[in-house]
């Protein structure tokens, strides 16, 4: 027990520095503090998960007893899952209402220079919360006559990072550097986003009737529970079966890098559904299903999958052995 | 086979993966781009090179990885001992891929990107300068149809078919010129009959031509109808001869006080240029009539010693308040920088902002073309211009034709200066004479703004801000792209040694060959070393603007040196501690 409490507490220490690690990058790339609130349980869940992979890694390296942290990480993981549920929802870029960070998360334009990108460049003369005014803007991208155009006024529209401008075309932000936010780069803004969809369609099912069955048929109070018990079993089995992944072969950089990207795959299970959804492969078979139906198929399919590889693969003993790893109590 | 041969091969094919990736995407760039023929194989050879550099870094350390991972056993190193001393023939090769990394970014890079920009814009002008070039002519619009060919040369470079394309549109634009001109003077004229329609005439009606020809102050017509008159007739007319006299008297006298007219009007002229030049001291407008007058002035007498020296001056001082057309268009064959914006604040009382669509810094001087002026001051002044040149510490933007047809009679036809598009000329010379804060160097490294510092070497970088700051635009910025290229320079070492030191602490502890199952996961190696590398970058870049942007540049510039150094000390000892062990 006093080794699983010890391991336990790595596996805390990681997924504190994870999240921490987290919320840094996005809010630094614009995921304001306004927005941080609802994204806690995700982030929680994220660093967790992330964390999840070294505390592991060094479980299986040392780890006397795992089973009994495993069924502890398990456990938090579930819980994990719930909170990233009920809490889901943010990670949109709103103003920030903390005035400590919120500079870097707000971004911000200094009047009276110019900010050129390769189709416009901008010049505010004056800002005043998002009221902006006057504008000069000059268009690179047509051979035009006058390329100068002066609005008197315009608002930032800081949501999707637009200058609206009432008697022009709206200028989007996003292709001048250094005004505003720094944009998200693709890795961390596909990454949140699949991350993100996978806890919506969590929520979508733990609130919705059972799936695959008829659901009148089933007792309420069955009807209430099942949903959300199934869709937290399935998640939590496949995040915490990132454990066989880890200990899929005998070199251990690969292990690592399968296991990430396991965890990757998980997320990515909503994009592969809409995907099946688009080409019509699984609706042929089963005319009916939902979306998030058939992500929770599709985790259950690799957490069989999952499972199956761990029946195939070395026992730990062995598998210890041939990493020539020692058993110790640290 | 060596451990070297190993390494190398995996490196060898890395980066011929890489290679094939990044030539496939030039293909799409020259689909895009669609480069003129003239200087696609420029393009091509340059395209393929952004995107492979771009993923050297990656390409080697991915090469790092699989052979100390899984290619590399402590048997082939000698079983014991430290790591590093055992690969010296890898790390010397690294070390070498790191300087030609480091002269990329630093140098050979942005010269690359700088010329396929160049490429791009160049065929974007060329092409639209053919097209409309195609048009005019089929409108007989020969003169602008001429300008935009020789803008189409100057774009993709002279050849002999494209020469005698000129060549043959110089001819029918100077043939319709001529043929305007003589319209023109048809136009004005009083015709008279001509003198050798005298078939069928008696000697009477020619005698009463050549009176009334005589009387109209047609000399040579009454001279000639006069003798045709005296030779047909079978007897001596002494009328006739009379007529002949006279008209040859008159003809004599015409020439004469012709001559003295001539050479008063002459004196004259000349005069008039002298006081034109003078008064060009405080009128530039009266300076470059000046200089026309004294052109006209040369065709006449050439060998005039005053109009030779006149002339010269003129011409000299006409340089320091404007440009010839012709000379802006030979610029446009050099080499030069896209889309120009600047701020020109040169008094409290307005703010000035100048753009042009290229700047060009030719041995005849810098140009500027498609200049846009915006003054905002208690009213705003808004004008274009098409040429403008730096004379001196100002911007002229008013260019003249170096030559006046004798046939112009709007000032447009030879003086292409700006055109108001809101406001109205002041009292000052805002439109022909502005002076400019910025310098051209500075203007250089401003032009095309923040999206092309890629364009700039690491010189350039570091001369940036000071540029960007004169020229009133946001610099931290420019701060961020020089010590994000710093980083991508010392990035690779850390990539590197951080690569050999993961891969053989976590290597593989198979014996012999991996069973093939685990061998078809090897491909995730790949996509996680640039997942990482990818992330790291993205992350980093991002947090030095958000940094930059909102503390101070310098404190950036700082702890960016110091974790870089920090990291790398970090990379290389890790790797060095790393033992061969069975």
């Amino acid at each position: 027990m006093k080794d699983a409490l010890l391991h336990l507490t790595l596996y805390v220490l990681f997924a504190v520095a994870c999240a921490v690690a987290i919320l840094s990058v996005l809010v630094v790339m614009g995921a304001s503090l306004g927005a941080i609130v609802p994204m806690l349980g995700t982030v929680a869940l994220s660093g967790w998960v992330v964390g999840m992979v070294p505390a592991t890694l060094r479980l299986l390296r040392r780890g006397r007893r795992p089973v009994t942290t495993a069924t502890m990480v398990a456990c938090i993981t579930a819980g994990m899952v719930v909170v990233a549920i009920l809490t889901q929802g943010g990670g949109e870029r709103v103003p920030a209402e903390s005035r400590l960070l919120s500079s870097m998360s707000e971004g911000t334009v200094v009047p009276g220079r110019v900010y050129q990108g390769r189709e416009y460049s901008v010049l505010v003369d004056r800002l005043s919360g998002n009221e902006v005014g006057p504008v000069i803007v000059a268009d690179h991208t047509e051979d035009i006559d006058a390329r100068f155009r002066v609005h008197p006024e315009g608002y930032w529209d800081r949501l999707h990072n637009e200058l609206v401008l009432p008697d022009g075309s709206d200028i989007n932000l996003n292709d001048l550097r250094g005004f505003g936010v720094p944009s998200m780069p693709a890795a961390v803004r596909n990454t949140a986003a699949d991350v993100r969809g996978l806890v919506e369609t969590a929520a979508v099912l733990w609130s919705s009737s059972v799936p695959f069955v008829e659901s009148g048929q089933l007792p309420l109070i069955l009807r209430s529970t099942i949903s959300p018990v199934l869709v937290v079993l399935v998640l939590t089995l496949l995040l915490t079966a990132v454990w066989t992944p880890l200990r899929l072969t005998r070199w251990p950089l690969l292990n690592v890098v399968v296991g990430l990207a396991y965890l990757r795959a998980v997320t990515a299970l909503p994009t592969i559904a809409v995907w099946l959804m688009r080409v019509e492969i699984v609706t042929r078979w089963m005319p009916g299903v939902t979306r998030a139906e058939l992500v929770l198929l599709g985790g259950i399919a690799m957490f069989l999958v999952l499972a199956l590889v761990a029946l195939l693969v070395p026992s730990l003993p062995n598998w210890r052995h041939n990493m020539h790893f020692r058993e110790s109590g640290s | 086979m060596t451990y070297r041969f190993r390494f190398f091969l995996v490196l060898t094919g890395a980066i011929l993966v890489l290679l094939a990736v990044s030539v496939y995407n030039a293909y799409h760039q020259v689909v895009q781009v669609s480069p003129v023929d003239q200087l696609r194989t420029a393009f091509w050879f340059r395209a393929w090179m952004p995107l492979f550099f771009d993923h050297f870094s990656i390409a080697v350390a991915v090469s790092a990885v699989v052979t100390f991972s899984l290619l590399l056993s402590p048997y082939d190193l000698g079983n014991t001992g430290r790591l590093m001393p055992s690969v010296r023939p890898i790390l010397l090769a690294l070390v070498a891929m790191g300087l030609v990394n480091g002269l990329w970014f630093a140098l050979v890079g942005p010269t690359v990107e700088l010329r396929l920009d160049q490429i791009e814009y160049r065929s974007r002008v060329a092409g639209s300068a053919r097209q409309r070039s195609e048009e005019l002519l089929s409108h007989d619009r020969y003169d602008e149809a001429l300008a935009a060919l020789r803008l189409y040369r100057s774009a993709v470079g002279s050849s002999p078919e494209l020469d005698e394309e000129i060549e043959e549109l110089q001819v029918r634009a100077g043939q319709e010129r001529r043929r305007t001109r003589e319209a023109a003077r048809r136009g004005g004229e009083t015709t008279f009959a001509r003198a050798f329609e005298v078939q069928g005439l008696s000697v009477p009606e020619m005698l009463r031509r050549a009176r009334v020809a005589l009387e109209a102050g047609s000399f040579y017509t009454a001279h000639y109808y006069a003798s045709v008159a005296a030779d047909q007739s079978e007897f001596r007319r002494e009328d006739a001869l009379e007529l002949r006299a006279e008209a040859l008297n008159a003809i004599e006298d015409g020439i004469r006080r012709r001559e003295e007219l001539e050479e008063r009007s002459f004196f004259q002229d000349k005069l008039q240029a002298y006081q034109l030049m003078q008064r060009g001291d405080t009128d530039s407008r009266a300076l470059v009539e000046a200089y026309y007058r004294f052109q006209e002035l040369g065709e006449r007498a050439p060998d005039d010693p005053d109009i030779r020296r006149y002339s010269q001056e003129v011409e000299q001082r006409v340089r320091e308040v404007s440009f010839f057309v012709d000379e802006a268009l030979d610029a446009q064959m050099f080499p030069g920088r896209q889309d120009v914006v600047f701020r020109n604040d040169r008094s409290g009382e307005f703010s000035e902002l100048i753009s042009a669509e290229q700047i060009i810094d030719s041995p005849q001087g810098t140009y500027l073309f498609g200049v846009e002026v915006l003054r905002r001051g208690d009213e705003i002044v808004h004008l274009s211009a098409p040429y403008g040149k730096r004379v001196g510490d100002m911007l002229v933007i008013r260019a003249i034709a170096r030559r006046r047809e004798a046939a112009s009679d709007s000032v447009d036809e030879y003086v292409v200066g700006p055109r108001y598009l809101r406001g109205t000329p002041g009292r000052d010379d805002l439109g022909e004479m502005i002076p400019l804060q910025p310098d051209v160097d500075q203007l250089m490294l401003v032009a095309g703004g923040l999206e092309t510092l890629n364009t700039l070497n690491l010189v350039g970088l570091v001369r940036a801000p000071a540029a960007y700051d004169a020229a009133g635009h946001i610099v931290a910025p420019v701060h961020a792209e020089l010590v994000y290229r710093i980083m991508r320079i010392v990035g690779f070492f850390v990539t590197v040694f951080s690569s050999i030191s993961i891969a053989w602490r976590y290597r593989s502890l198979y014996i012999g060959r991996p069973p093939i199952l685990v061998v078809l996961l090897v491909p995730l190696l790949p996509w996680a070393t640039w997942w990482v590398i990818s992330l790291v970058r993205s992350v980093a870049d991002s947090v030095l603007r958000a940094l930059v942007l909102h503390g101070a540049a310098a404190t950036t510039v700082v702890v960016a040196a110091g974790v870089m150094i920090v990291a790398l000390l970090l990379a290389i000892t890790s790797a060095a501690r790393q033992q061969i062990e069975p």
